[in-house]
C-alpha cells in the first residue's frame, strides 16, 4: 500500500501520544485523522498487531490495549518491581499483584446477565477477604501439584502461597497504615498506587475503590470482544494442555 | 435558623401521607406463607398485581371484582407456577390481600407519625380498597380502589419523573400567578436538580454506549433512548422558552407597581427568580446540545461495531478469576491475563545533550514539582491577589515567630514550636491558622531552600519573605520524623526538623 507523507507522519503522532499514556482522547487533533484516514487507521492497527497491543477505540478516546499474554512489548515485570516493590522484591510480589488484580476485576464484573459492573465500588477490606479465600483454594491443591503447573520455573504458586501467607493483615501498632509496611493492606496499597497510575481505579475515599473508564473500557470492549475473548481462552486453554499431558 | 431550613419541613405531613400508602406492600413483604409445595409465596409482587387488576377492571369499567375474581387471575397467572396451590387456596391467598389492604375490621389504615412541621403527633388514616356494592344474598362483596389506592399505581408509573420538569414549570407559572414568589424560588431550586439529574443520565448513556460493543439489538435500544431524551429536551425546552418570556412580563408588571416597601422586595425576589431561571435555562439548552453530540456518539458506535461482535454473556469473575484459581494455571499465565490492564512499555533513554538543559536548582523530582506549585494555590483562588498578600504577611509573622523561638540554636523541632506557642496566650491563635502549618510545608517541599536559588513563581515570593527574616543565612533545611502531631483538632502535621546553616561571615 502507497501511504502519503502526512498520513504517516500523523500517524506516528498518534502512536507517540498513545505509547506515552496508552490513550488518546478526541480532542486531540490527531484522533481526527484515525476516524477519517482509512490509511492512519491501518498503519496504527498494524503497529498495534506488531507490538501485541489492540487499538480500542470509543468515540471519546483511543487506547493502547496490550494483548493478553507474554511479549517483549509489553511493561516490565523489572520495571514494576523497582518503581512499586523496591529492590528486594522478587517475580513472587509481581505475581501477587497479577492475582490481585484479577481477583479484583472479577469483583466488579462478576455476572452472566449482564456485560456492566455489578457492583459500584470495592472496599480494600472485601478485596483482601476475597483474595484470602481463593488463596484457600488455591492451597488445596496441594504443594507438588501446583509446583507441577509450573514446570521448569523457579517461580510458582507454593512461593506466592508463602509470601502472602508471611504477611499480617496489618500492622497494628502503627499509627498510619501505609505502602511502605510489610504487612496485607501495605501491600494492597502498593498494587492500588500502581493501579492509579495506570488509570485504572480510583479511591473515593473511606477505603473504597472504583473502577475508572478506562478499567471498564478494557474489560468490556476487550475481555468481552468475541475476537479477542477467543484469543484469551486459548491462552488460558494452552495451559489446561501442559497439564493434561503431564 | 436560616429561612430555607425553616421551610424545609413545610408540607411534611403531606410527604409522609404519600409515603404512608405504600406501607401495606411492606406489611405483605414480611408476610409469611407458603404455597401447597411449601414454597415460600412473594406477597409483595402479589399485593402489587392485585392493585393492578383492580386498576385494570376500573379502566374497563367492571363493576364487580370480587375475591373470587382475583384468585381465578392468580390461579390463571400460576398455571406452571411459581406458586402452586388449588382454588381454595389462592381464594384464601386473595382475601390475606385484600385484607391487607382493607381492614376487615373497618377500621381505617392508620399511620402515627410525629409532624415537624406542627411539632404534634399526627395520624394520617386511608384504606387502598374499598367495596363498591355487594350481593348479600350470595355474601360476596365487590371491591374497587379507592383514591389513595389509585395513587399508589401511579406512583409506580415512570411519567412521574419523565414529566417532572414539565410539572416544576407549570407550578412555578402556577405561583408567580399568584403571587408566591418565595416558593416559585423552590421551585426553580427543584427544576436545576431535575436538570441536573438528566444531566447524570446523559453522562451514564454516553458512557455505556462507548463501552459495550453494540449489537443492533443494543443500538436500536439505545437509540430509541436516546430520541426519546432528545424529543423531551426539545419539549422542555420550548416550554422554558414560554416560561421565560412569562416571567420577564410579570417583571415587569412588578416594576410599574413598585410602591410599598413589600412591593420593592417583591420586586427583588423577582429578579432573583428570572436570574436563578435563565441559569437553569442556560444548563438545560447545553444538554439539548449534548444530546445531538451524544447521537451522533451513538451511530458512529454503531459504525464501529461493525469491526467487532460481543460477547452476550461473559463473567469475569467465573471465567477468568476462578478458572486460573480452580485449573491452576501457572503464576505466568495469571501475567498474560494482566497484561491488557497494564499499558504498553515505555523505554527510558537519556540523552547526553541533557546536560545542557536548564538544570532545577532545587532537589524536587517531577511529583514534588506537581506538588509544589499547586499545593497553596489549590486551596484558594489562584486570581486573587489580595489573598497572596495576606499568605505573605502571615507567612512572615510565622518566620519571625520562629526564629525568635529559635535564638542561638541552629535547629528547632516543630513539636517545640506547638509546645511553645501553646503556652503563650496572645500567640496561641497560630495554631489555628492554615499559614502556620504552609510555612512548615512550603518549607518542606523546597527543602533545602538556599539564598541565592533563582526566584520565580508565586511559592518563591513566599520563600523569599522567609528568607527575609533570616539576614546572612545560607541554607534552610526541613526534615520530616515519623512521629504525627496534632496541635489543634482542625490540622495533623507530620513532626519536622528546622536545621539553619548561618553564613558564617554574617555572624
Amino acid at each position: 500500500m502507497q501511504f502519503d507523507s502526512q498520513d504517516i507522519e500523523q500517524a506516528f503522532r498518534l502512536l507517540a501520544l498513545l505509547n506515552q499514556k496508552g490513550k488518546v482522547s478526541e480532542e486531540e487533533e490527531v484522533f481526527r485523522y484515525y476516524v477519517t484516514r482509512s490509511e492512519v487507521r491501518s498503519l496504527i492497527d498494524s503497529y498495534a498487531a506488531e507490538t501485541d497491543s489492540v487499538i480500542v477505540k470509543t468515540s471519546d478516546h483511543l487506547y493502547l490495549v496490550p494483548k493478553s499474554g507474554q511479549s517483549l512489548f509489553h511493561i516490565k515485570n523489572a520495571y514494576i518491581r523497582r518503581e512499586y516493590f523496591g529492590y528486594q522484591a522478587t517475580n513472587l510480589d509481581i505475581y501477587m499483584m497479577y492475582f490481585s488484580i484479577i481477583i479484583l476485576f472479577g469483583e466488579f464484573y462478576d455476572s452472566y446477565e449482564t456485560p456492566e459492573p455489578t457492583r459500584d465500588f470495592l472496599p480494600i477490606g472485601e478485596w483482601m477477604e476475597q483474595i484470602r479465600e481463593r488463596m484457600a483454594t488455591l492451597k488445596e491443591h496441594g504443594p507438588e501439584k501446583l509446583a507441577q503447573v509450573e514446570q521448569e520455573s523457579e517461580w510458582n504458586w507454593n512461593g506466592v502461597i508463602e509470601l502472602w501467607e508471611a504477611l499480617d493483615d496489618l500492622k497494628e501498632q502503627a499509627k498510619r497504615q501505609d505502602s511502605k509496611q510489610q504487612s496485607r493492606l501495605g501491600f494492597l496499597k502498593r498494587v492500588i498506587r500502581f493501579l492509579k497510575e495506570q488509570d485504572l481505579i480510583w479511591e473515593q475515599g473511606n477505603d473504597e475503590l472504583i473502577l475508572t473508564e478506562k478499567a471498564k473500557i478494557i474489560i468490556q470492549r476487550y475481555f468481552m470482544d468475541l475476537e479477542y475473548n477467543r484469543g484469551i481462552l486459548a491462552f488460558m486453554y494452552q495451559y489446561d494442555q501442559v497439564k493434561g499431558t503431564d | 435558623m436560616d429561612q430555607r431550613l425553616v421551610d424545609l419541613t413545610r408540607g411534611y405531613r403531606e410527604r409522609i401521607n404519600r409515603l404512608a400508602i405504600f406501607e401495606p406492600l411492606y406489611e405483605l413483604n414480611r408476610k409469611l406463607g407458603k404455597d401447597h409445595r411449601g414454597n415460600t409465596i412473594d406477597w409483595f409482587s402479589l399485593g402489587l398485581l392485585t392493585l393492578l387488576f383492580f386498576f385494570e377492571s376500573m379502566l374497563t369499567r367492571r363493576r364487580q371484582t370480587s375475591a373470587k375474581d382475583l384468585a381465578l387471575y392468580f390461579q390463571e397467572l400460576n398455571k406452571t407456577g411459581p406458586i402452586f396451590a388449588d382454588e381454595a387456596g389462592f381464594i384464601k391467598i386473595a382475601r390475606e390481600i385484600i385484607e391487607t389492604f382493607r381492614d376487615a375490621s373497618g377500621k381505617k389504615k392508620e399511620k402515627v407519625f410525629f409532624n415537624w412541621d406542627t411539632r404534634q403527633q399526627e395520624q394520617i388514616y386511608y384504606s387502598l380498597l374499598e367495596v363498591r356494592e355487594s350481593n348479600l344474598a350470595k355474601n360476596i362483596q365487590y371491591y374497587r380502589l379507592t383514591e389513595r389506592g389509585l395513587e399508589l399505581i401511579f406512583a409506580t408509573k415512570e411519567y412521574f419523573s419523565e414529566f417532572q420538569l414539565s410539572i416544576n414549570q407549570l407550578m412555578l407559572r402556577k405561583q408567580l400567578e399568584k403571587g408566591e414568589l418565595n416558593s416559585a424560588l423552590r421551585e426553580i431550586d427543584e427544576m436545576r436538580i431535575a436538570v441536573e439529574e438528566l444531566r447524570r443520565k446523559m453522562i451514564q448513556l454516553n458512557h455505556e454506549v462507548q463501552r459495550n460493543i453494540i449489537s443492533h439489538e443494543t443500538q436500536s435500544k439505545y437509540m430509541k433512548m436516546l430520541e426519546d431524551t432528545h424529543a423531551r429536551l426539545a419539549r422542555e425546552h420550548e416550554e422554558f422558552t414560554e416560561l421565560h418570556g412569562f416571567v420577564v412580563e410579570s417583571k415587569k408588571k412588578f416594576e410599574y407597581e413598585m410602591n410599598s416597601e413589600k412591593e420593592q422586595q417583591a420586586y427583588g425576589l423577582m429578579i432573583e427568580i428570572a436570574k436563578e431561571l435563565e441559569a437553569v435555562h442556560h444548563l438545560h439548552r447545553t444538554l439539548l446540545d449534548e444530546s445531538i453530540g451524544l447521537k451522533r456518539k451513538a451511530m458512529q458506535a454503531a459504525r464501529e461495531s461493525l469491526y467487532h461482535a460481543g460477547l452476550t454473556s461473559f463473567n469475569f469473575n467465573q471465567d477468568v478469576a476462578s478458572r486460573v484459581i480452580t485449573s491452576p494455571l501457572p503464576t505466568v499465565a495469571v501475567e498474560g491475563l494482566a497484561r491488557p490492564f497494564l499499558g504498553p512499555h515505555l523505554e527510558k533513554g537519556w540523552s547526553p545533550l541533557e546536560v545542557f538543559a536548564p538544570q532545577r536548582m532545587s532537589k524536587t523530582g517531577e511529583e514534588d514539582e506537581w506538588d509544589a506549585r499547586h499545593f497553596v494555590e489549590l486551596a484558594e483562588d489562584p486570581q486573587e491577589e489580595s489573598f497572596w498578600q495576606k499568605q505573605r504577611s502571615n507567612i512572615k509573622s510565622v518566620a519571625a515567630l520562629v526564629r525568635e523561638m529559635l535564638g542561638k540554636s541552629s535547629e528547632i523541632r516543630l513539636s517545640e514550636v506547638v509546645a511553645l506557642l501553646q503556652t503563650r496566650d496572645d500567640q496561641k491563635g497560630w495554631l489555628e491558622q492554615r499559614a502556620f502549618y504552609d510555612f512548615w510545608l512550603v518549607l518542606h517541599q523546597h527543602s533545602p531552600v538556599k539564598a541565592d536559588r533563582s526566584r520565580d513563581d508565586r511559592t518563591g515570593h513566599l520563600l523569599d519573605e522567609i528568607l527575609g527574616t533570616w539576614p546572612g543565612v545560607l541554607e534552610l533545611e526541613v526534615l520530616e520524623d515519623k512521629t504525627l502531631l496534632k496541635p489543634v483538632t482542625r490540622y495533623k502535621i507530620q513532626e519536622m526538623i528546622l536545621y539553619v546553616r548561618m553564613n558564617k561571615d554574617a555572624v
